[in-house]
């Protein structure tokens, strides 16, 4: 007998293969030379150690949020606000870091700390609408996205843009408010990502409410025959799911743009695929984001190579549809009998 | 603020809602049929390009329209194949959806941004109805596609609660098994319903480029598609409130849009607070609804996003 996760891997990596296939159909159809814009993007993105590091740049935030989603979704709980919940944590930091004035180690513990306080309560709202008032936590999550991007739209296109400056940032944050960075692009954050996974891991795996978690994430009438509340856990993930979305944006305003403006859109949204395609295990969403990661550096290469950047969307959509279909009809190939969720998100 | 002024307001405010009936109504039959489609969105945004795209090539609007549906059913058969056949979780496919169909309108309608489509679709106030004070300039001098939401509102009610198709799919978005053992198809049932309802998202999204704003701008759907989503909820997966709910969220947007011409106590808060507006409404309808399904029954289909595997019924 194969190995599930042998099973899993082979066909993960035979979707990716035939989602770079159905790309480079999109590529001929536009006549766009298919193996030199691959090359392109391989090598801007991991054709050197300086090429990994600029890769590694977009995979930290997409490393946050894709944990915060797995939080959520082992326990079932569609937490798709990960991009609000990030922008409400880069607002969080960057209340600290503009309006107060603490010194040095304060400054910036104080920081994350409001910007992990502020995702967490972003997604303990959306938690506190459905446990109290029954609403779908897909689309309250959403439309909260809209909210706090609008929320820190009207701050940076407000009172706190740059005096005198013409585009849409707040002032520079002071030193003692920026994260440690590491090599030239990087901060210290790249470093707690790891071992953000690693404690989730443990948690996940061997505490009570990681327990908790998983049984709620597999059946709600199983969790009250155990006397586990379904509202608890619920709010319980939210907080923590959104507290880690906090982290991404933290990372964005703290690390090397070091002042807030308006986050590049889609790393929430990306968080929830990664987590998706790591079957919401901590570590493989590590490996997930680095996977992404080096597709979105190949994306920004393209560009200085004069090609639409664009196309790493139709191919990063490509490949998902891809190994969406494949990882779902792998997994039932030895899941029989399979197990009736019934949990209509 | 006088009633000329009111009236015409109220008029835009029906052109507004429009591409939130279309795709809600869609998305309506595609969920009473137990698919959940969140790639709303996404469907949208390719619907509205193609439209510009073939109103361009072809220089006439009715064909870019026609495009835009075929683009949106063909989506729909993606989405079916991958939820009803692969039975692939909804609610990632969904997502993956809203990225496809983001990431190709943006990528095949860079050429195409802010060119006005010179054939677009103007209004066309009906005889005699159009007569009638203050119903007739609100609701009867728009143009074709919102008279088509008019009858799409009728059609679907009759649809679903006057025809015995209409029950079957109902059927099949409540109990699967019973309905495949009446005889019918389910999987066939829940393909047509998401191609529709996938048409109509792409019908929406050609409202809003060459009926609304006359011209294609890369993520010009701004979150209606999932607004779409959440009157769906609001109307209790029922067509007839689902006109209610629209025309609330129409209402909203003008409220924005036209803050400024209002002025008093609008002209003090942000514009971005101000756009908050639709999606806190979003919510707080769905909370509202959500306390009273608390009580009741709220009407969502039981068997919403779960695949129907013959082998187990």
């Amino acid at each position: 007998m194969i190995p599930r996760w042998l099973l899993l891997l082979a066909a993960f990596l035979f979707s990716v293969l035939l989602g770079l296939g159905a790309s480079s159909l999109v590529l001929v159809a536009v006549r766009i030379p298919v193996i030199e814009t691959f090359w392109t993007m391989f090598d801007g993105a991991a054709g050197s150690w300086s090429a990994l590091e600029s890769s590694l740049v977009f995979t930290e935030p997409i490393a946050f949020t894709g944990l915060a989603a797995a939080v959520a979704f082992r326990a079932r709980v569609w937490n798709i606000g990960g991009e609000g919940q990030m922008v409400m944590g880069a607002f969080g930091a960057s209340l600290i870091a503009l309006q107060t004035t603490l010194p040095a180690p304060l400054m910036l513990v104080t920081a994350v700390g409001c910007g992990i306080a502020c995702g967490a309560i972003w997604g303990g709202l959306t938690a506190a609408l459905k446990v109290w008032l029954g609403v779908n936590e897909v689309l309250s999550s959403l439309m909260l996205n809209y909210v706090a991007i609008l929320w820190v739209q009207s701050l940076v296109y407000g009172p706190w843009r740059e005096p005198g400056g013409g585009w849409p940032y707040s002032e520079y944050f002071p030193d003692t408010a920026r994260l440690p960075s590491i090599g030239s692009e990087l901060d210290a954050f790249v470093i707690a990502a790891p071992l953000l996974a690693l404690a989730l891991a443990i948690w996940l795996r061997f505490s009570r409410s990681g327990f908790e978690i998983s049984v709620v994430g597999h059946s709600h009438d199983a969790a009250r025959y155990a006397a586990i509340s379904v509202s608890r856990v619920t709010i319980l993930v939210m907080l923590i799911s959104g507290g880690i979305a906090g982290i991404a944006g933290i990372q964005q305003v703290c690390g090397s743009a070091g002042r807030l403006y308006v986050l590049t859109p889609g790393y929430g949204y990306l968080g929830i695929l990664v987590s998706w395609l790591a079957g919401h295990n901590p570590f493989l969403v590590l490996v997930m984001s680095v996977f992404y990661g080096i597709i979105m550096q190949g994306g920004a290469s393209l560009q200085i190579a004069q090609i639409d950047p664009s196309l790493v969307r139709i191919f990063q959509a490509a490949i998902i549809l891809f190994a969406l279909a494949g990882l779902t009809l792998a997994s039932r190939i030895q899941t029989r009998p399979r197990s009736k969720v019934v949990d209509p998100a | 603020m006088n009633a000329a002024f009111l009236v015409s307001m109220l008029a835009t405010c029906v052109a507004a809602a429009t591409p939130l009936l279309l795709a809600a109504l869609g998305e309506l039959v595609a969920e009473r049929s137990g698919v959940l489609n969140l790639g709303v969105e996404g469907i949208m945004l390719v619907g509205a390009l193609t439209a510009v795209a073939v109103t361009l090539a072809t220089g006439t609007v009715a064909v870019g329209v026609a495009g835009a549906v075929l683009s949106g059913m063909a989506l729909g058969l993606l989405f079916a194949f991958l939820t009803v056949t692969i039975r692939a979780d909804h609610v990632v496919a969904g997502l993956t959806m809203v990225l496809f169909g983001d990431g190709l309108s943006s990528f095949a309608g860079h050429g195409l941004v802010g060119i006005d489509v010179r054939d677009s679709i103007h209004a066309l106030p009906l005889p005699l109805l159009s007569n009638i004070p203050a119903l007739g300039p609100i609701f009867f001098r728009q143009n074709i596609l919102v008279y088509f939401s008019y009858i799409m509102v009728a059609g679907v009610w009759y649809f679903l609660y006057r025809t015995r198709p209409g029950l079957a799919l109902r059927a099949a978005g409540e109990k699967p098994s019973a309905i495949d053992v009446a005889g019918w198809n389910v999987f066939k049932i829940r393909y047509l319903a998401v191609i529709f309802g996938a048409g109509m998202a792409g019908l929406a999204g050609a409202f809003l480029s060459v009926a609304y704003l006359h011209s294609w701008a890369e993520g010009m759907t701004a979150g209606r598609g999932w607004v779409a989503l959440a009157l769906v909820i609001f109307a209790g997966w029922h067509p007839v409130k689902l006109l209610g709910g629209a025309y609330l969220f129409g209402f909203a947007y003008i409220l924005i849009a036209e803050s400024q011409v209002i002025g008093g106590v609008f002209f003090l808060i942000s514009t971005y607070v101000m756009q908050m507006f639709p999606y806190v409404m979003a919510i707080a309808v769905l909370a509202v609804m959500g306390r009273e399904s608390v009580k009741r029954r709220s009407g969502a289909p039981a068997a919403l996003a779960l695949p129907y595997v013959r082998e187990e019924r």
